[in-house]
């Protein structure tokens, strides 16, 4: 079956809900659900609704082309500490690396700050005699013995898998697939991971990291995405389930269970490839992505269709909006901005006597205040509610009535009344400072990447970004908003568009001026030769692979590397200078672009080469609509609706989102409702509905 | 429409747009910086006053030390170069010693910020350099012998550079191109700064922010000296000795505590000492005070200057922690890293609960100078050894965890990479963590050899050879540290020595003090610590009274 006429579904499995979303190509039909969670299998969510959304959109199970998944099983795995029992093989002299972490304290002041435990207890880690140098050269020859000795120990501690990270293995990885095929023969019954496979990168506290998260989860993994296949097969649908990477691309099972830390962040991910995919049928050369839930909210910077990518990740942080304070991963993932404010979050007044908000949530329970369920404290979706911007009579389409009177007694307790101001200056207080942090957290971001983020258009998703977008582009300078429809389950949808996608990596260290530019050839030939073969077992055609390279380069001495593309240099020259020269200027290139100059030196060094390989991007051809223009608005009424001390209250129409068809416009202010959420539309904003039915907003 | 700072919104609002534009102004710093120092070590801090010079936001990066000296500087830079005598794009530098943060390597770049003719403020960054000339180990008798000293100049006048000013820099420093640039990031900084702050004033039509710096420093006041309150009124006193330079020095300090205001009186401190750069200038000794009582009474609110209000700190002229002019200050942090043992072991007569035992600092550093093997290209290294962190009431200590200063070692495979040095160990020394209820936190042992075919140089500054780490409310001091040539010879701890070709190195730094009785330390940590290899069996026998099977 050609790309266009496939149908796809997508399954993402996140901590309250599974939303599924199920595309028919030829006709651009998008069918959008959504079950309940099951955590203590979250396989018969997933089967039911894969049931339920076929039948609703009339196909038959042996008809779907490909089921994406994506999943919380690997973070949670890992957050609440149940992965299986695993033990560490490293260097002898380097048992105690996880331990040692970073040797930092990420935060300064409080010297009782909570560090998460290794993953791998020390008791659990053991030593094998063997010793690589830098440059691969052999020091000291694997002894196998130390290594039975030492898997015989952890083995009579009730392991079940193993993680192998051994000094320099990232250069010379043969002492540690020794180490596995010793296993394979003499150990089966235990799994093993090697951290040359896994991360083959420089720095063996991240590299060890990696490896033994991957170690710890993957007899897991492996176990569940079998059964899936299993269960699917019952139901004639006769292949792998496909899986989100972390990274933004779909890939086949088998990696998924060869290196299953790389699904650590596979929702997050696909909600970041839906914007990124929206984005570019837009034509959008700029966009931030604005998605704002229930504890947190989430930025991710997009540009040509493509999000930012980070090289590393952190996960199981003791404290989850500091930096430094988790287990460090070293896999390709999508880079988002994590922020703690969400419409859960809490309103409270500090030691200083200032407002603050979150990074407490009330979460689903007791929830926030006007869900009438217990909670007392005021959160921010108390607030919108008190500023009129969500209906109590219309939540989740009328399937919950919110409490109006309780929201207003919780913000005046906890905040009006220490502050001496009214309900609704407190309520627009907390609106106020929670845009605020997101704002912050953007300015940041666009400061550390020197971005002009006025240059941005936002891409809005989630139950409370559309209620809060228009203030927070107006505070960052951002000219045009973005509103998909169906934004409820984006990152199912994000799964049905998105192509498959292998980054590999390799370090190999040295001075630009004196590296041996044939062995980086050959690096990267094996590393492109397997992420084709892995893409085709993913379902990609050959001619459509399209491959980047980079590297990470750094002027001598400084700390920080940068990535540098390199696509499109013929490695194959013999001419050292000339190669030299080119790769030079493609790092001074990418050095003024990040820091607004080069600079006048000429040591540099590389560290780390990578490789992204692509299939075809699957087509998004949401249906059009064609409907005619010219229909009276689909108002269903107005609402008081409080837009801070310039405009004061106003009356402003309210309009339903479904109603609206293509090339509908007007000016705010205006409320544009849907089942899960409302579009706020500031005063004298200009919004029109775009040819894909989606929302779009020019300040 | 201008925006009231009365308002408690308004007010966090302005804050944390202030402590954003300074972050922003410290990634300017961080990427633009040449040398590692910054980067790596997070030697750096970056700070936004009003127009008296007051701060009004600081850096969430950086070293908190650098932030709280900030704005002291600035205002000494500007007794010396009176705020009427600028105009914009002027920028003003210093390294002495005397204005900053106590050595010749830390540079502080002040910039004022107009808007339009008006001074509405004060942009400030400074950061360790790679060099500053001089001598690399701290050997010195006088300041004189550790380097160049710029007394506060003006390093740009109306945007044009004092060509002069870099050419002086940059024929006494040895890596010129990265102090320079570091230079340079440093006012990239500052100019970040103002160009946000002020349009920060056009958005909000705020035009003076001496009001806002009242208002946040009155807040932050009030809250610390209602921790201050809940401490008994009295007066602690502590003793310290360190390894000192040629003979052990004493440090003492009275911290006397009274409704809601410190005094701490650093009387009967060694002098000032000579030759050895461990002295502290008062600025520093302030700071370093300023520090171990926020850790202590109030870690989460966010720093600024109004904390500093309820506490007097003095030190007589001439002693290790108020060393004169010219006294050698290169490696002051070898004596700075004893205050807030100083200030902890005092404050836990008062409130031992909220205190920690002494960690295994002052980091040690042993610099490798040498040649490559292959090719004769010179290299030099610094190695940091980080130490165990001290036991407090509830926690036991982290091991290998720097504290007061916050820079460990780079990667093995990092260091492998560039320097011809073969790390042979890096482990976790059992039992060199104190023992008690909460067991200190351990040091660790650091195999270095020499791979590179020559002889080399290794230049140590290590203490707490001969002064452990000690333990608080009845727990048990750590085990010191200590270097050795080929396993067993003797190697200087505070000086150079040679290693041969194929020698080796190896290096102890000290655990971190335990806190409370060993004899109350719950049996399952204690069998847990004898699992993990944390303590031996028969340290377990001997320090906790458990038979093992």
């Amino acid at each position: 079956m050609s790309a266009d006429n496939e149908i796809v579904l997508g399954v993402d499995i996140g901590g309250t809900f599974t939303d599924f979303a199920l595309l028919k190509r030829a006709t651009g039909e998008l069918y959008i659900g959504k079950q309940l969670t099951t955590p203590d299998d979250p396989g018969r969510a997933f089967l039911e609704g894969v049931d339920e959304l076929c039948a609703r959109a009339g196909v038959s199970h042996a008809q779907l082309s490909r089921i994406s998944h994506a999943t919380t099983l690997v973070t949670n795995a890992i957050i609440e500490r149940k992965g299986c029992a695993t033990g560490l093989l490293m260097t002898a002299g380097f048992r105690d690396v996880l331990v040692m972490g970073r040797e930092s304290r990420y935060d300064h002041y409080d010297f009782r700050f909570e560090r998460p435990e290794p993953i791998v207890p020390r008791s659990l880690t053991r030593e094998v005699v063997e010793r690589m140098a830098w440059n691969g050269a052999v020091l000291q020859a694997l002894d196998e013995d130390s290594v039975r000795q030492a898997v015989r120990e952890l083995a009579a501690q009730g392991v079940a898998s193993i993680a192998v990270c051994l000094l320099h293995a990232y250069r010379n990885p043969a002492h540690e697939q020794a180490i596995r095929t010793l296993m394979a023969r003499e150990f089966p019954q235990i799994d093993c991971t090697i951290s040359s496979e896994v991360a083959p990168e420089l720095r063996e506290y991240e590299r060890a990291s990696t490896t033994v998260l991957n170690a710890y989860v993957r007899p897991d993994v492996k176990n569940y995405l079998s059964h899936l296949d299993a269960a699917l097969a019952a139901k004639n649908f006769g292949k792998h389930v496909h899986v989100m990477l972390s990274n933004g691309g779909i890939s086949s099972t088998a990696i998924a269970q060869e290196i299953p830390i790389q699904l650590i962040e596979s929702g997050p991910a696909a909600g970041a490839l839906a914007a990124a995919r929206y984005a570019e049928l837009l034509g959008i050369e700029h966009a931030l992505a604005f998605d704002m839930g229930g504890t947190t909210a989430k930025l991710c910077c997009i540009e040509n269709g493509r999000p930012f990518h980070a090289n590393i990740f952190e996960t199981a942080r003791a404290q989850r909006f500091r930096r430094g304070s988790g287990l460090p991963v070293l896999i390709p993932v999508i880079e988002l901005i994590e922020i703690g404010a969400g419409g859960g979050s809490i309103a409270h007044i500090d030691a200083l006597g200032l407002l603050k908000v979150g990074p407490q949530s009330a979460g689903a329970a007791p929830g926030p205040a006007c869900y009438g369920r217990g909670g007392t404290a005021p959160t921010v979706t108390d607030a919108d509610l008190v500023l009129g911007y969500i209906d109590p009579a219309r939540f989740l389409g009328g399937d919950m009535t919110l409490d109006r009177k309780a929201a207003e007694g919780a913000i005046e307790r906890a905040v009006g009344v220490p502050l001496a101001k009214t309900t609704v200056d407190a309520a627009w207080g907390i609106f106020a400072v929670v845009n605020e942090a997101m704002v912050a957290a953007g300015k940041r971001y666009a400061a550390e990447r020197a971005l002009d983020i006025r240059k941005f258009t936002l891409i809005t998703f989630g139950g409370a970004a559309p209620i809060h977008a228009w203030r927070v582009a107006k505070i960052l300078g951002i000219g045009r908003i973005v509103y998909p429809l169906g934004a409820g389950a984006t990152s199912a949808v994000g799964l049905c568009i998105a192509e498959p996608v292998i980054n590999l990596s390799r370090s190999y260290v040295g001075p630009l001026d004196a590296l041996d530019w044939s062995r980086v050839a050959t690096l990267f030939a094996e590393m492109e030769t397997r992420a084709t073969a892995m893409l085709q077992d993913a379902g990609a055609q050959p001619r459509d692979i399209t491959i980047d390279r980079s590297v990470d380069i750094r002027y001598k001495g400084q700390g920080y590397e940068i990535e540098v593309p390199v696509s499109g240099i013929d490695l194959s020259s013999s001419d050292d200078a000339d190669l030299l020269k080119q790769v030079t200027a493609r790092f001074e290139e990418a050095y003024a672009r990040q820091f607004g100059r080069a600079l006048n030196i000429s040591a540099t060094e590389a560290i780390t080469w990578r490789v992204r390989a692509a299939g075809a991007k699957p087509p998004f051809n949401l249906s059009p609509q064609v409907a005619a223009a010219k229909q009276p608005l689909a108002q269903t009424g107005r609402r008081r609706v409080y837009f801070g001390p310039e405009h004061g209250h106003v009356d402003c129409p309210v309009l339903n989102r479904y109603q609206l068809k293509p090339g509908e416009q007007g000016v705010g202010p205006a409320l544009l409702e849907e089942r899960e959420t409302t579009v706020v539309v500031g005063p004298a904003a200009r919004w029109a509905i775009d040819a894909w039915r989606n929302l779009l907003v020019d300040l | 429409m201008q925006t009231s700072i009365d308002d408690p919104v308004n007010l966090e609002i302005l804050w944390e747009r202030c402590i954003s534009i300074v972050d922003e102004a410290a990634h300017t710093l961080v990427r633009a910086a040449f040398s590692t120092v910054a980067r790596e070590s997070n030697d750096f801090g970056c700070a936004l006053c009003d127009s008296d010079g007051t701060g009004i936001g600081y850096t969430t990066r950086g070293t908190p030390r650098m932030g709280i000296i900030l704005p002291r500087t600035i205002r000494a830079i500007l007794e010396r170069i009176p705020p009427q005598t600028l105009q914009p794009g002027d920028v003003l530098f210093t390294n002495d010693p005397w204005f900053g943060s106590g050595h010749l390597p830390d540079f502080y770049v002040t910039m004022p910020i107009f808007r339009g003719d008006k001074l509405v403020g004060f942009a400030g960054a400074c950061s360790h350099v790679a060099d500053v000339g001089g001598s690399t180990v701290p050997d010195a008798r006088q300041v004189y012998e550790e380097g160049i000293c710029f007394p506060p100049v003006k390093l740009f006048r109306a945007g044009e550079p004092d060509a002069m000013l870099f050419s002086i820099l940059q024929k006494n420093v040895r890596v010129s191109d990265q102090v320079i640039g570091d230079l340079n990031a440093l006012v990239a900084s500052c100019r970040t700064s103002a160009s946000e702050l002020v349009r920060l004033m056009d958005e909000t039509g705020i035009d003076d922010w001496r009001p806002l710096s009242r208002a946040l420093n009155a807040r932050t006041e009030a809250v610390f000296r209602r921790a201050i309150e809940k401490i008994p009124d009295g007066i602690y006193t502590s003793t310290v000795e360190a390894d000192g330079f040629k003979s052990a020095v004493t440090l003492q300090c009275a911290i006397k505590v009274a409704g809601s205001e410190i005094e701490i009186d650093c009387t009967g401190t060694s002098p000032q000492v000579s030759p050895g750069g461990i002295n502290v200038v008062y600025n520093f000794t302030h700071s370093a005070f300023i520090y171990a009582l926020k850790c202590i009474l109030d870690p989460h609110t966010p720093y600024n200057e109004g904390i500093t209000r309820p506490i007097k700190v003095f030190a007589p002229e001439g002693c290790i922690l108020n060393a004169q002019f010219p006294a050698p200050v290169f490696a002051r942090n070898q004596t700075a890293h004893y205050i807030p043992t100083l200030t902890m072991d005092a404050m836990a007569k008062a409130i031992p609960e909220r205190v920690m035992a002494a960690c295994g600092s002052p980091t040690n550093r042993t610099v490798f100078a040498g040649t490559h093997g292959h090719d004769g290209r010179p290299f030099s290294f610094m190695m940091i050894s980080s130490g165990g962190m001290g036991a407090c009431d509830g926690k036991d200590g982290y091991s290998c965890t720097p504290y007061p200063s916050n820079s460990g070692s780079p990667p093995v495979e990092v260091i492998e990479s560039v320097v011809p040095l073969t790390i042979r160990k890096k482990a976790l020394r059992t039992d060199s963590g104190g023992a008690g209820e909460f067991r200190g936190g351990l040091g660790i042992e650091l195999v270095v050899e020499n791979s590179s075919g020559h002889t080399i140089t290794g230049s140590s500054r290590m203490d707490r050879v001969t002064h452990p780490p000690r333990g608080l409310s009845g727990g048990g001091d750590a085990d010191t540290a200590g270097i050795w040539l080929d396993g067993d010879k003797p190697f200087p701890p505070k000086g150079r020595g040679e290693v041969g070709a194929g020698q080796f190195l190896s290096i102890h730094s000290p655990g971190g003090g335990g806190f409370g009785p060993s004899q109350k330390r719950d049996a399952g940590k204690i069998k847990r610590d004898l699992a993990e290899g944390l303590i031996s069996a028969e340290a377990a026998t001997r320090q906790y009274g458990q038979t093992t099977a």
